[in-house]
């Protein structure tokens, strides 16, 4: 029977039932629910620019790519103007007159038909402005010639060129955390 | 012959209709999911002594009431990955062990503290003794233990509620009561 009680409480056991009022105090008392989290909604997905990344970065090398064939092209171009002109020719076809075969006195029997051969002739054609890339040599000359005004604009736009630089270095050393490392590194020394 | 086909066939459409059977705590599931919020609480009402019952056989009695609120909210917001409907008094069990473990992991300084600075009255320590003793026994004794002796359920209910099988549950009651005498002092 004192098995029953504490399986289904029939019957008595007072060991049991001591326990259970001693507990009582820390029986669940009922409260009211708790209150229902507001209804999530569905946020739009974000937007992917993975493609737009994509095509900007194929759009760019597309440029970067023609811009070079571009001048290689014109380079070429220009070369072949400089000093070509005389490997070119033209085909022509000039009149000659041939003289009888036969050995027997001309008679005169009209006009001669006029015999033709083609011959290759030299055709001059007129130079192209030749375009000559700047080397690094005449870059490094180049300010040397500059108007004051042209120099002052040179020397703004290097300046802007190497604080850009900078920056875009410690950008690029932020994502690496080279910072942090050359942080840490300070306070070590 | 034809007796014996409908025999069988009258056997395999009870099973299937057992196998269909929809508990009231899994029709209170299906509400929910339509919408309804009564039936969140009569879930609640249904389930919550279990609930606080397996937290206390973990935490701080303090903590007790909010971590059973932090399981219900929980289970609301989580009721999607609840396969079987007819499981969710399991479910909730599961989801209230986890909760404490995660709780008595965070916090595991200070639950002792509270414990000890509790100190009033002769039934207060003879109370905290008994579940510190009920505490300090294997889990599957604490659970069922807390619920029979401090929620005041009765076998079949621990089975019905926690989804366990009444045997196993009887024979938890019996060793986790013998235990306890023992770590008790009492004779049987």
């Amino acid at each position: 029977m004192k098995e029953d009680y504490l399986w289904n409480k029939t019957g008595s056991d007072t060991g049991i039932e001591q326990l259970e009022n001693a507990l009582a105090q820390f029986r669940f008392n009922a409260t009211e629910p708790p209150t229902l989290p507001a209804k999530i909604l569905a946020l739009p997905e974000k937007r992917s620019y993975g493609f737009f990344k994509l095509g900007l970065v194929f759009a760019v090398s597309l440029v970067v790519v023609g811009s070079i064939v571009w001048m290689r092209f014109t380079t070429i171009n220009s070369s072949a103007g400089f000093g070509d002109s005389a490997k070119q020719s033209e085909v022509r076809d000039v009149p000659v007159s041939i003289p009888a075969v036969d050995s027997k006195p001309a008679i005169d029997s009209g006009p001669r038909e006029k015999h033709f051969v083609r011959t290759v002739q030299p055709v001059r054609i007129a130079a192209r402005p030749i375009r000559i890339v700047a080397g690094r040599s005449q870059i490094k000359t180049q300010p040397e010639k500059l108007t004051r005004e042209e120099k002052y604009a040179y020397g703004q736009l290097m300046l802007a060129l190497a604080i850009t630089s900078n920056e875009l270095k410690i950008v690029r050393d932020k994502i690496n955390g080279r910072e942090e490392r050359n942080a840490a590194d300070d306070r070590q020394k | 012959m034809t007796s014996d086909l409908f025999l069988f066939a009258g056997r395999g459409g009870e099973k299937s209709a057992a196998s269909r059977l929809v508990t009231p705590a899994a029709r209170l599931v299906e509400r929910i999911r339509a919408g309804e919020e009564e039936a969140f609480g009569e879930l609640y009402k249904v389930f919550a002594p279990m609930v606080h019952g397996i937290v206390l056989a973990r935490l701080p009695r303090d903590e007790v009431d909010d971590i059973v609120q932090d399981v219900f909210i929980a289970a609301y917001k989580n009721l999607s990955s609840l396969r079987d409907d007819n499981a969710v008094g399991g479910w909730l069990a599961m989801i209230a062990r986890n909760r404490a473990t995660e709780f008595f992991r965070q916090a595991r300084q200070t639950e002792e503290l509270i414990e000890a600075t509790d100190t009033r009255g002769d039934s207060r320590s003879r109370a905290r003794e008994i579940l510190s003793a009920i505490r300090s026994c294997p889990e599957a004794y604490r659970d069922t233990l807390v619920l029979r002796l401090v929620e005041g359920m009765t076998g079949p209910e621990i089975a019905e509620r926690t989804g366990l099988t009444p045997e196993s549950v009887r024979v938890n009651l019996h060793r986790g009561m013998r235990l306890l005498r023992q770590k008790l002092g009492i004779e049987v």
